[in-house]
């Protein structure tokens, strides 16, 4: 067995690194992934106004800012019993979903393309196939023409020529891992650039109600304060108009991509490549109307897709036998003199990511959850863009379970939001034409109760997030969060059993024991973001059931 | 001066040009000065003189006459003032050095017409000296290269009046009296021909109306190789580059020609693209267009032209590979690589328009004067050889995802034409090995060279090991110093690497806020949501930082002036401030927090 430490790995936010082991075929057998960063933030939380949670605990994550910024108000409000008025309700959902899109586009033509887009490969290519074959995934393919393509390859070869490479330093090219066609590498590339334009557009959607983003900075307690952007036709306009244009990125660029890339590595789809315990976990939310959501909510077991479980807080634990707590306090064991993690026990620790356990399981969830969730607990908004997607790609439910698999599942995702996020704007337009206009629920904050406890869990892009507070006189006494990437990249647990990563790395044979690409492209699959993922555990023990309480939380 | 009604030339010296032009050069000039009878001519004289009434000078006095009521007075010539320096230094002419441009008192330097190169008694009289000398001085001064200073060959070519004016000149000989002279003159073309001769060899020539070649003269001068003057008759009228056609670009016949030919110049108009022959004081237009139009036979009709675009290109990387050869030769151990540098210039794609403009724009982002345009111009342009190390450490990669939606310029035109960002973790397509290696290679050879960027708070605590990066899990902290050692700048990015305030903004938030009216107005919003909210009345109450913060966000806003905080009904939070987490970042007003 050799050893193959990876750190950093790139193209992700925060500080994440893997070591895996593999036999003499250059198979992996064994596989460790740990967060290389403590923060800390809940421990400046500590003895702050709960109103104040919200701006402090945004800063959890520069990337999925506007969700951690809402799961701390609605955490607070769930403390005190505030339900907030249905515009805001909305106006959060608007900001969350414009984030969806952005998080999902970026990840896959940012921080994930490269896994499989050869940028060297892509300067063989012939533009005018390029657009032909751009034909074959999307009826009305995005900026389709020779001459585009002709000029990206331009572009893209004077900047290869000039001989300093920048993000493109040292790459895997060459790699014989990449399997596209050099059209099909020029096709993707040429989404590349325009995917960066996408990302600033659809930025500009969040800010129209957050003010800003990253961190945007308009929710409170009680509600939202963009009212004036709210009750403006023209900034709502704006919104819709920007929508509208990634509407048509996700349709005829993001999903032809995916739908691509998924016949490009059918042979891998099909051999399970990246396959884990299969255990998902989905709380569901996102109102469209009284009667339906966006998400479902279920737990799905051991692959058992057609068996979806009610979702149960109280089942979640958490456990740090591997990871840097003792107790309730940060514990660190140090690395090898090598600088390698300490593994060679089962007792050792090796990363700042705890390891939340449902059931007592691992549990992988974002978007692969939500859709499995959603299409069998017979969402009927969500079906057709599952059954179209795995029709036009010869595919069954079950082969979404893979590395490909999960950029397939998050792209119906994105197509799905985009399409059904208009009907949220039109429900705020409807309350605004009958003269709802309340943004803020009132209350006094001296008369609210000076002991409370409060959670909020939401669907995030990138799974599901949870923040949970404590209140004693007035101020922060606790808080603890789990983020989707907590859940994802927990490390092993006194059961020994593998977080999420690890599993979906076992049995994956790398073909260049030096050049570990495969294990990114497993690793970016799942959209990692460490910022968010790690989290000390709370000072009262290892449970959250205590934080369980009657209420439902709005969502 | 067609409408001058009398011109005086007043010459101190009692020779026009130079004392050792031949009668005959002398009276060509004065004649071709005399012809119009307007002019006349004083030699030995000068102003001693004036008498000013009501700010205009009504008369001057000579040594020999009175002016009354002059209209221009023109002074030509230069004697640099050096009587501050005559009792500390010694002083010739000028204030005497040696080859190294060192006065008498060896820590003071004199370059230019002030100097006077005492080997040679040599005073500059052109640019090209002067620079010369000012390099020699600063080698010598940083002792970087051992460079004494010898004054080349010297070339004036003045077009005046009525006649051609041609001076090859080595400053070396400029001091010789010992000399022969080769007098050539034909009185039909007022031409005269003047060659000074010393053992055989050329030291100098002066023509008037001259049509030799100037550049085989010049050689002649430098490289000391003895004359054959039976050649220099034969060649006295027609040189290879045929006639001098214009002076001011210093054009001959035959380069006109070429260029014509060369380029498939039809008329005046298309010359201009290749050169400004005719252009610059105008008076070989006449003659430039002839020849434009007797040479059209010359041009190919199947020969590719190159276009004006494509010859400004090929000098501009004649420049920009002078320019990285010098860097080369002072920096031995930074080999720019100059194959690469066409394609490298496409890709920056970048026409000047686009790039005066977007300089002039970060120029006044960063709140500087104009006059640093030039810096911030020539600072973009080598960042782009310039890689860029962007680290994220204690960080939530905000500043990352802010980087990305930058607008003006965007991203894409930023990290493919504007920098080399050679190390951002978000981004860059290695990792693990692979991504430490391109560290490692530029903080090993490119020391001093590169810029780092530094986003999210350094871990102290526990001996910085609550972040560990890279195989070796360096802390974050080792790792910050590693890259910082040798870093050319470092700029830190966020609230978390820089706890503020930005020194930069000078503009208190409050000041610029689009609700300040209402502020005055005393219309403030009390709760959230409220009348005044849906009004956008002033958040004050709400606990609005804005009077405590210095930011620029009221008049750039965020994503593309899309909207900021007060805009989105909250208020500020002075995060751009010191320690704003502990101290701002509430929704109340600062004295309700105790």
């Amino acid at each position: 067995m050799k050893k193959i430490v990876i750190d950093p790995i790139t193209r992700i936010e925060g500080h994440l690194r893997a070591e895996v082991e593999i036999d003499e075929n250059n198979v992996v057998r064994e596989a460790y992934v740990s967060g290389q960063l403590f923060r800390g933030i809940e421990i400046i939380l500590k003895n702050r106004d709960p109103r104040d949670a919200g701006l402090l605990a945004g800063r959890i994550c520069g990337v999925c800012t506007n969700v951690h910024f809402r799961a701390a108000i609605s955490a607070v409000e769930d403390a005190y019993g505030i339900t907030i008025p249905a515009n805001s309700e909305i106006i959060r959902d608007l900001m969350a979903l414009a984030l969806f899109l952005q998080d999902h586009v970026v990840h896959f033509y940012h921080l994930h393309l490269l896994d499989y887009v050869d940028v060297t490969k892509a300067l063989e290519a012939d533009p005018e196939l390029t657009s032909e074959i751009a034909q074959t995934y999307s009826s009305e393919p995005y900026r389709n023409s020779d001459t585009h393509y002709i000029e990206v390859k331009e572009k893209l070869k004077k900047f290869v020529d000039a001989g300093r490479l920048g993000l493109f330093s040292n790459g895997y090219w060459g790699h014989k891992a990449y399997r596209l066609t050099p059209e099909e590498n020029l096709l993707l590339l040429s989404h590349y650039l325009e995917a960066l334009k996408f990302q600033t557009d659809i930025s500009k959607a969040v800010a129209i109600f957050g003010a800003k983003t990253p961190h945007p900075q308009t929710i409170v307690v009680g509600g939202v304060t963009s009212v004036a952007d709210m009750i403006n036709p023209q900034r709502l306009n704006m919104f819709i108009e920007i929508l509208k244009e990634s509407k048509d990125f996700i349709e005829r660029a993001y999903l032809p991509d995916v739908r691509l890339i998924t016949r490009a590595y059918r042979e891998d789809i099909k051999a399970g490549y990246g396959r884990n315990e299969g255990n998902f976990l989905c709380v569901g939310g996102f109102p469209l109307d009284k009667a339906h959501q966006l998400f479902e909510g279920g737990v799905i077991f051991g692959h058992e897709l057609e068996r979806v479980h009610p979702f149960e807080e109280s089942k979640i634990t958490e456990n740090v036998d591997r990871a840097w707590y003792e107790g309730d306090e940060p514990h660190y064991t140090d690395l090898n003199e090598d600088g390698t993690l300490k593994t060679r026990n089962r007792e050792d620790k090796y990363s700042w990511v705890k390891a939340p356990r449902y059931e007592g399981k691992p549990m992988e969830c974002g978007p692969l959850a939500r859709v499995l969730v959603s299409y069998q607990k017979g969402n009927r908004f969500m079906k057709p863009f599952v059954d179209e997607f795995l029709e036009a790609c010869g595919l069954e439910l079950s082969d979404l379970t893979t590395t490909v698999g999960r950029n397939a599942a998050r792209a119906i995702e994105s197509a799905y939001i985009s399409e059904y996020i208009f009907k949220l704007v039109n429900n705020l337009i409807e309350n605004i034409k009958y003269y709802d206009t309340d943004t803020w629920s009132r209350y006094a904050f001296e008369e609210l109760p000076h002991q409370a406890k409060g959670r909020a869990f939401f669907e995030v892009p990138r799974g599901v997030l949870s923040h949970f507070v404590q209140i004693k006189d007035q101020k922060i006494a606790n808080y603890q969060v789990i983020a989707p990437t907590t859940w994802n990249a927990s490390p092993k647990d006194s059961e020994d059993q593998r977080g999420p990563y690890e599993e979906a790395l076992i049995g994956i044979r790398l073909e260049d024991p030096s050049r570990p690409l495969e294990v990114l492209r497993v690793l970016h699959a799942f959209d990692p973001c460490l910022a968010c993922a790690v989290h000390i555990i709370d000072a009262q023990g290892k449970a959250l059931s205590k934080y369980k309480i009657n209420s439902i939380c709005s969502i | 001066m067609k409408d001058a009604k009398h011109i005086t030339l007043l010459v101190r010296s009692n020779r026009l040009y130079a004392h050792s032009l031949s009668s005959e050069a002398q009276n060509e000039i004065e004649s071709a000065y005399l012809k119009s009878g307007k002019v006349r001519i004083s030699y030995e004289n000068e102003i001693i003189d004036r008498t000013i009434i009501e700010g205009h000078i009504t008369q001057l006095k000579t040594k020999k006459f009175d002016i009354d009521e002059p209209y221009l007075i023109f002074g030509v010539g230069i004697q640099p003032n050096i009587d501050f320096a005559r009792e500390s230094l010694a002083c010739n002419r000028g204030i005497l050095t040696n080859d190294f441009m060192q006065t008498s008192d060896e820590d003071i330097y004199a370059v230019g017409e002030a100097a006077e190169v005492e080997s040679i008694g040599f005073i500059a009289g052109h640019v090209k000296e002067c620079t010369l000398q000012a390099d020699v001085a600063l080698s010598h001064l940083f002792g970087s290269e051992e460079k004494r200073f010898a004054p080349e060959v010297s070339v004036d070519m003045l077009k005046v009046g009525e006649f051609d004016l041609i001076d090859v000149n080595s400053p070396e000989h400029s001091k010789e009296k010992a000399f022969e002279k080769i007098v050539m003159t034909s009185p039909g073309e007022h031409r005269v021909d003047e060659y000074y001769i010393k053992d055989d060899k050329l030291i100098r020539f002066i023509g008037i109306n001259s049509n030799v070649d100037v550049g085989y003269l010049e050689d002649l001068v430098r490289d000391q190789n003895p004359i054959d003057a039976s050649y220099l008759y034969k060649n006295r009228v027609l040189s290879e580059r045929g006639r001098l056609i214009c002076s001011c670009e210093h054009l001959y016949q035959k380069d006109l020609e070429d260029i014509v030919r060369m380029h498939g110049v039809s008329n005046f108009q298309e010359l201009g693209e290749f050169t400004q022959a005719g252009r610059v004081c105008g008076r070989c237009k006449k003659m430039v267009e002839n020849i434009i139009e007797a040479s059209q036979g010359l041009i190919d009709p199947n020969m590719p032209k190159k276009s004006a675009d494509e010859l400004k290109h090929e000098k501009e990387l004649a420049r920009v590979r002078e320019r990285i050869e010098k860097f080369n030769r002072l920096h031995p151990q930074n080999q720019l690589d100059t194959d690469n540098l066409s394609s490298a210039m496409d890709a920056y794609d970048i026409t000047d328009r686009e790039m005066n403009r977007w300089v002039s724009m970060v120029t006044a982002d960063m709140q500087l004067h104009p006059e640093f345009e030039e810096l911030v111009k020539k600072g973009v342009r080598t960042l782009n050889k310039v890689p860029v190390i962007w680290l994220e450490l204690a960080d939530c990669s905000g500043n990352s995802e802010a980087f990305i939606k930058t607008a003006d310029p965007s991203i894409s035109d930023l990290i493919f034409d504007y920098i080399s960002l050679d190390y951002h973790e978000l981004l860059m397509s290695s990792a693990g090995d692979q991504s430490e290696t391109v560290l490692e290679h530029i903080i090993s050879h490119q020391k001093g060279e590169y810029i780092l960027i530094v986003e999210g708070a350094i871990p102290l605590g526990m001996e910085g090991k609550f972040l560990r990066i890279g195989p070796q899990g360096q802390t974050g902290l080792e790792l910050l110093k590693k890259c910082a050692e040798d870093a050319a700048l470092i700029i830190s990015v966020g609230a978390c690497a820089f706890d503020g305030p930005l020194w930069a903004y000078e503009g208190r938030i409050h000041d610029n806020c689009e609700r300040r009216g209402h502020y005055e107005l005393g219309e403030f919003v009390k709760e959230w949501g409220d009348e005044g909210a849906k009004k956008g009345w002033c958040l004050f109450e709400m606990g609005c930082k804005g009077p405590y913060a210095n930011a620029n966000c009221p008049t750039m806003k965020f994503n593309q002036g899309t909207s900021w905080p007060v805009q989105g009904g909250h208020g500020c939070m002075g995060c751009v401030e010191t320690k704003f987490f502990d101290r701002l970042a509430t929704e109340r007003k600062m004295e309700e927090e105790k």
